[in-house]
């Protein structure tokens, strides 16, 4: 299939996914894809994702639409699923709480009231995992996320799909003033630390 | 006889054509008269007879009355002639005079020269298989000077050409794609059997481009169209998806693998995975990056007593499954050319009774490659704990074939696998999939402590060049500061109060510039490691 490739699942913890920006979309294409930008530079569509269920309620009004919690152990990811949604919706509705689970999904952004764009994710996938994937994920998440920092103070943002125009466009931008990843190699470090002994 | 022809119709439309530019406003009786005779003169040469009264009647009324152009109604009465008396016009015009004969290495320097007609006199030295139905036949013709491919199209009514045989091939045209010189065979073309027998330059003589059988290791079968000569072990067999494929798999030696694809024409009745065969003259033809060994009718192998030795080239990949693809589970197959059926309709065959096969096309995600991965029955089985009888059985009796796709979702989305296999253009073809070992604590440990320095020496260099106190470091991180503090206060006992004044403003470190080489020294520690993070 020509010009098609598949999105990669991004890892991200939540502390980040929260501080990433809504990219506007590229080419006025409805069905161009939609990315966000992260701090350290990742330019994600999909996510991985994983930690701690701990709440799912329906919030829907006549039709099912459930809004779930899942803590990682640097924040909060907020998951929606809906009609669409069909098999992640039958799983929040029996899921028990709280069990890890392991999320692929499409980010998604909803303007707030204040204005404010909320980042949300739109599961393709949730399944019940077991405390040795979400170990995975975490050090995976981890090795990932210390990968796009390093590059970043190295060779300014890089983005992890860096075929699109305006990832290209921040790459060249030619003196780029490196922010402070402490906050985030902090973060990863206390992501690390719950990978039991 | 056609020789003749040739130049001297040339001429008179030369002369014609001469003629007709000098006068453009009022053709005289004399150039009438020429062009009849020209036309008489061919026709005669062709065995027909016309007067030329007749002729410049013809030529008369078409210039005079409808205001043809003289060349244009000099071709038309030819041309009507030649069809009345059923005269090919291939065969007169052959050549149009301006064909120049050529040896094969001429014609191979011509590359970039396109519609070029040429007279050529070659040996049919290879025969090719034949992927379209527009061309009757292909292959290579040589001649003492080279060798080159020709493509004898199915509408130019021409006989088939003998494997090595010698022809004249008249009125040809040369084609150039690529960069690479081919002679078509065309309509107009005139093919006749040599009066001579061409020595053919032997193939080890041929330029690089056409070096054939040559004995090549794996490693270097890379390029399009490459005749080859290899030894090589035949690694594995992929399930026969074409009726056209009699066998098609991976083959290797110890310098790499490779996808092949035997023909059915290729003749070949059995190839063994494990055997090592001696493969002659197999193209190697270049897809999307990839390239694969085709055995096709001109190919022959051998099976070798030795054993090639494999380099393993196995793909190993720890992904996340985060998606099952359509076509997974329970699938029916024809049973003609174990096509997936599609709603019970083989795409070659129509609808068929399929028979049932189970496989899954699982994505494991790495965070950098989507890793598509298909996964065969038997391996399917063994993870799912069912044989392919349990799964037809399930479905028959939830009449549902989606609820095995239920069961390998729930079994593999979400979880991390450790997969090796072979990795194909798109496909990894999955040889284990097992599930991922738990957690290499050792790594994490290392790259906590990766971090931790660079956290130490980020807030070095931050505390020192600001002067001001870190609000982003954690408890953890001061303590680990402090730690390292103490430690250098040690080691510079005698400059411990100028570090901590220095500490604690801008200003102050640099009045105490100077006068401070240990804490100088400890700043440039800070800043040095702080430029390598």
């Amino acid at each position: 299939m020509p010009g098609y490739f598949r999105e990669i699942a991004v890892r991200m913890f939540a502390k980040e996914l929260k501080e990433s920006t809504f990219m506007s979309r590229e080419d006025e294409e409805q069905y161009a894809p939609q990315y966000v930008l992260s701090p350290t530079g990742a330019k994600a569509n999909r996510v991985l994702i994983s930690g701690v269920l701990t709440e799912a309620e329906n919030i829907g009004l006549g039709t099912e639409y459930y809004k779930a919690r899942i803590s990682d152990p640097t924040g909060t990811f907020t998951i929606y699923a809906g009609q669409y949604q069909a098999e992640a919706l039958r799983f929040l509705a029996e899921a028990n709480t709280p069990s890890f689970v392991m999320i692929v999904g499409k980010v998604t952004a909803f303007k707030a009231d204040d204005g404010k764009m909320l980042l949300s994710v739109r599961p393709e996938h949730i399944q019940t995992v077991t405390r040795k994937d979400r170990d995975i994920w975490i050090l995976e998440t981890a090795k990932k996320t210390h990968e796009r920092i390093t590059a970043f103070e190295q060779e300014g943002p890089t983005g992890e799909n860096t075929e699109t125009e305006s990832a290209k466009n921040t790459e060249s931008a030619p003196a780029h003033v490196c922010p402070d990843f402490t906050e985030y190699r902090s973060m990863i470090l206390k992501a690390l630390e719950t990978v039991s002994a | 006889m056609t020789d003749m022809n040739e130049t001297e119709f040339t001429e008179t439309r030369n002369s014609a054509y001469t003629t007709n530019n000098k006068t453009t406003r009022s053709i005289d009786d004399a150039g009438i008269e020429e062009r009849s005779a020209a036309i008489q003169r061919l026709l005669a040469d062709n065995g027909a007879d016309a007067g030329v009264p007749e002729i410049k009647a013809r030529l008369q009324e078409l210039i005079y009355q409808f205001k043809v152009p003289p060349a244009e109604a000099q071709r038309s009465v030819t041309n009507a002639y030649l069809k009345k008396h059923n005269i090919s016009k291939a065969k007169v015009f052959t050549g149009r005079g301006l064909t120049a004969t050529k040896k094969i290495a001429e014609i191979n320097a011509m590359a970039g020269a396109n519609d070029v007609w040429v007279n050529v006199t070659g040996k049919v030295i290879q025969l090719w298989e034949n992927h379209h139905e527009s061309i009757a036949q292909t292959g290579l013709i040589g001649d003492e000077t080279g060798i080159i491919k020709f493509t004898l199209w199915s509408s130019s009514g021409l006989s088939l050409l003998e494997l090595h045989k010698t022809y004249d091939f008249k009125s040809v045209v040369v084609k150039s794609w690529n960069g690479k010189v081919n002679v078509d065979m065309n309509r107009a073309s005139l093919i006749e059997p040599s009066a001579v027998e061409l020595d053919v330059l032997r193939s080890d003589d041929f330029g690089e481009a056409d070096k054939a059988n040559e004995m090549r290791k794996v490693a270097e079968l890379n390029r399009d169209n490459l005749w080859t000569d290899l030894k090589a072990s035949v690694v594995q067999l992929f399930e026969n998806t074409h009726e056209s494929i009699a066998f098609a798999g991976i083959l290797g030696d110890e310098t790499g693998t490779m996808r092949f694809t035997a023909w059915k024409t290729s003749g070949i009745e059995n190839i063994e995975a494990g055997k090592s065969y001696l493969i002659s003259n197999a193209i190697i033809k270049e897809w999307n990056g990839n390239y694969a060994a085709e055995l096709n009718r001109a190919c022959k192998i051998e099976e070798l007593e030795e054993t090639i030795d494999v380099k393993p080239a196995v793909y190993e990949v720890t992904g996340c499954a985060v998606d099952i693809q359509a076509g997974s589970g329970l699938i029916r197959r024809c049973p003609d050319c174990s096509k997936v059926l599609s709603k019970g309709v083989c795409a070659e065959h129509g609808k068929v009774k399929g028979k049932y096969d189970l496989r899954i096309k699982a994505v494991f995600d790495d965070g950098t490659r989507a890793n598509e991965t298909v996964i065969n029955c038997s391996m399917t089985e063994k993870i799912l704990g069912l044989t392919l009888e349990d799964t037809v059985l399930m479905a028959t009796e939830t009449l549902d074939p989606e609820c095995v796709n239920d069961l390998i979702k729930k079994e593999f989305l979400g979880k991390y696998y450790d997969v090796r296999g072979f990795k194909t253009d798109r496909f990894i073809i999955a040889e284990s999939v097992e599930p991922a070992a738990p957690v290499n604590l050792r790594e994490a440990g290392l790259l906590r402590e990766l971090i931790e320095e660079e956290l130490k020496i980020k807030t070095i260099s931050d505390e020192v060049s600001s002067g001001a106190e870190t609000e982003t470091g954690s408890d953890s991180d001061l303590e680990e500061f402090e730690r390292l503090l103490a430690s250098m206060d040690e080691s510079n006992d005698e400059s411990n109060d100028e570090f901590s004044a220095e500490f604690n403003g801008e200003s102050d470190r640099e009045s105490n510039d100077a006068s401070n080489d240990a804490s100088n020294d400890a700043q440039d520690v800070g800043f040095t490691a702080g430029g390598v993070i």
